[in-house]
């Protein structure tokens, strides 16, 4: 089966360019590891057109329903290793061994937690270690945790954490928080928030689920270990293009260079979202940024069948 | 042969709505716990998949643990 248009990530938007391509009847196939992408992780939305306030997982859901009227075929829980250029077509090889055949591709893989690559956080993700407050932090409910990170999301992070823990540490690289002041001050005012500013964390420790955190004052060199059930990583997100590297051009961040019509530096190949050098990272942004790419992957389609005819 | 399925699950985790929409879908019944508000039903989810996130699926004692399609698809048949 030898698909027109291969979209890689599903979120915002993939699930836009699926909408456009499946309308104009081409056979389209979406490739992921998750449905609804950063954006079904998000807490309230209050800023996507022509929805005041609703939940991410809440907008995800209306974009699935939108697309289930139309014959895309979505495959979850897959993740692309790679994808090579033949004569008159892309094969995406697929981490379980499957591979995908499509005349054109759109990447919209959006993009990962950045890790903090530190003991103990590989083994223990999943048993305490965390990357997104809005959904585990009901899970420490009347647990100690730390929020590593202090920037919004983990100002975020905190506020959300403090509805369900008796005690949230915060532990910050850097002198002070870099974030909106309105939460910064709930934060800072905050009597279950311990900060531990200029601070680097540099274990996490636990047998079977986490423990405890190591932190080391980065001017004092004081190293201290502190006891919690939970740890919550919010040091920003790394564009998901590690599969890319070697075929498309990327910026010095990892972000897929585009041009105004999403070109990539690959004939035939095309992005949009969060993964590319789009400056805005919002869902309304790459929804929009999904639809352009389809309308020019579309109008390259039939270019390239005006050529064989 | 109906399968028993026990689906572990908080309010607000997108996969584990997700997880939920395809049981229902497939026909498939389930009990559907809540861990957030129930401490010892978490303690069982942790103690039964070795980890602590959700979504976890119980079926017939054999352990999934997020949205995977195929091996949940493998179970149930």
């Amino acid at each position: 089966m030898r698909y027109d248009i291969a979209i890689i990530g599903a979120g915002p938007a993939g699930l836009a360019a699926a909408l456009y391509a499946a309308r104009r009847k081409l056979l389209t196939v979406i490739v992921s590891k998750d449905l609804g992408g950063q954006a079904a992780y998000s807490g309230e939305v209050e800023n996507y057109l022509g929805f005041p306030s609703l939940s991410g997982l809440e907008l995800i859901q209306k974009f699935q329903a939108h697309l289930k009227k139309y014959p895309v075929k979505i495959e979850i829980g897959q993740a692309v290793d790679k994808i090579a250029r033949k004569a008159d077509r892309f094969d995406i090889y697929l981490t379980n061994g499957n591979s995908i055949m499509a005349k054109s591709v759109i990447i919209a893989a959006g993009r990962n937690p950045r890790r903090l690559q530190i003991p103990g956080e590989k083994e223990l993700e999943k048993k305490g270690v965390a990357y997104c407050a809005t959904c585990d932090a009901p899970l420490f409910t009347g647990k100690k945790v730390a929020v590593i990170g202090g920037g919004n999301a983990a100002l975020d992070s905190i506020l959300q954490l403090e509805k369900y823990c008796p005690r949230v540490y915060s532990v910050n690289i850097n002198p002070d928080f870099a974030g909106e002041m309105t939460r910064i001050e709930r934060v800072k005012n905050s009597p279950k928030v311990e900060i531990f500013s200029q601070s680097e964390t540099t274990k996490i420790i636990g047998k079977n689920l986490v423990e405890a955190i190591e932190i080391k004052h980065k001017k004092t060199g004081e190293v201290q270990t502190i006891a919690v059930s939970g740890v919550f990583i919010e040091i920003g997100s790394i564009p998901a293009s590690g599969f890319l590297t070697g075929l498309l051009k990327l910026n010095e961040k990892g972000e897929i260079a585009i041009d105004g019509k999403n070109n990539t530096s690959q004939e035939g190949i095309f992005a949009c979202g969060d993964v590319t050098i789009a400056p805005y990272k919002q869902i309304i942004i790459a929804a929009g940024e999904g639809a352009k790419a389809a309308l020019a992957c579309i109008e390259y389609l039939n270019t390239q069948k005006v050529k064989k005819n | 042969m109906t399968k028993k399925v026990i689906v572990y699950s908080t309010k607000i985790c997108p996969y584990c709505h997700m997880v939920k929409d395809y049981l229902k879908e497939k026909g498939v019944a389930f009990v559907d716990i809540d861990v957030t508000a129930d401490q010892a039903r978490q303690k069982e989810m942790i103690d039964k998949s070795g980890q602590m996130g959700v979504p976890v699926i119980d079926i017939d004692e054999k352990i999934v643990v997020g949205f995977d399609k195929t091996k949940i698809d493998q179970l149930i048949e």
